[in-house]
């Protein structure tokens, strides 16, 4: 260990192993450094300049209180990290499930176009356009609403959370493949109920690969909003006029 | 000749807030900047600067980001803008507690 995270584990005795921990180790043993670099520069010897950065620091015995009360007020409490992990699978629930919603508008308007097209041509390419659109019928079984208005909610919050915690992409990319995985698991089973015979793996492939431009279509979404949300700038995060 | 500690240390906020209103620093170069701007006269024990930042930062004055120089990563402080406001206010509020004081300190006749 050197001269350095020696003093830093002395004054830092009080501070919990944690980001802040990490945070004040890494100030104080770059202001040490920087201060030790100014002080040989000066010409101090190595051993001399060591001993007056320390000195500069102050008391390690008051820093040491000092160093506690500010983890105290920054803490944050033990169920942050919790809260933190479930807004963010949450959110990203939440999210996937309004752009399910989008995507079911979006055909919706599709499948009026085609039954328009239907109606003034007698074509028949345009009824098998019809044809297909019927497959993406799968979408409907999303009306789930009570838990979706549940989660409405806290989408509005969670979407300041994704502001000013900085999710990790991969988080948020969890909590949309969570919602997209349990969307499809719910339309297999909706499915299933109408064809009761049907043993579950057969149900499982037939649906899929009936709808699998959708359920394609709908987890690269996930996988995209992810990436996306994980990229947007923190509080924290470096200010754009700085 | 030097100012007591107390007299000093209630000056820190707005010291540290009008520096970091010019650019963004991190901490060693508020502390040396504080040191010269102010002839040593305002000089804080230097390993007391963090908390006193990260308070400031938890009011949300000021923000913070790293930043990689010379290979290594560095914390930079920046200025809010409500950390601009408090600033502004604080400035006024200084600046009636000097002309008020200079006014008895100097015998000013009503």
């Amino acid at each position: 260990m050197d001269w350095k995270q020696d003093w830093i584990d002395l004054v830092l005795d009080e501070v919990p192993q944690g980001a802040y921990r990490k945070r004040l180790e890494a100030e104080l043993r770059d202001h040490l450094e920087t201060q030790c670099r100014a002080f040989m520069d000066a010409g101090r010897t190595q051993d001399e300049a060591q001993t007056e950065a320390l000195c500069v620091m102050g008391t390690p015995e008051k820093l040491k209180e000092e160093y506690e009360a500010a983890w105290r007020r920054s803490w944050p409490g033990p169920l942050a990290p919790l809260g933190k992990r479930v807004g963010a699978w949450a959110g990203g629930y939440v999210v996937m499930t309004l752009m399910h919603y989008l995507a079911f508008l979006f055909l919706l308007v599709l499948w009026q176009a085609a039954a328009w097209l239907i109606s003034v041509s007698r074509n028949p390419q345009i009824k098998l356009l019809q044809d297909a659109m019927e497959y993406l019928d799968g979408i409907y079984f999303t009306f789930w609403f009570p838990l979706l208005l549940a989660l409405t909610a806290g989408a509005f919050y969670l979407r300041y959370k994704f502001q000013a915690l900085r999710h990790p992409a991969w988080r948020i990319t969890v909590g949309l493949s969570c919602h997209w995985a349990s969307v499809t698991a719910f339309h297999v089973w909706w499915y299933m109920q109408f064809e009761p015979h049907l043993p579950l793996e057969e149900a499982v492939t037939y649906y899929l690969g009936r709808h699998v431009g959708y359920y394609s279509f709908t987890f690269l979404l996930c996988i995209l909003l992810g990436v996306v949300f994980g990229m947007l700038p923190a509080k924290t995060g470096k200010p754009a006029a700085a | 000749m030097k100012v007591p500690k107390e007299m000093a240390k209630g000056s820190h906020e707005l010291i540290l807030l009008k520096l970091l209103s010019r650019k963004d620093m991190y901490g060693y170069q508020l502390i040396q900047e504080m040191a010269l701007l102010s002839e040593d006269v305002f000089r804080m024990s230097q390993g007391s600067l963090y908390p006193f930042l990260h308070a400031l930062e938890d009011k949300g004055l000021i923000s913070s980001y790293t930043q990689v120089v010379n290979g290594r990563e560095r914390r930079f402080y920046h200025l809010t803008t409500p950390g601009h406001r408090a600033l502004a206010e604080k400035e006024d509020q200084w600046a009636v507690y000097t002309r008020a004081m200079g006014r008895i300190l100097k015998g000013v006749e009503r």
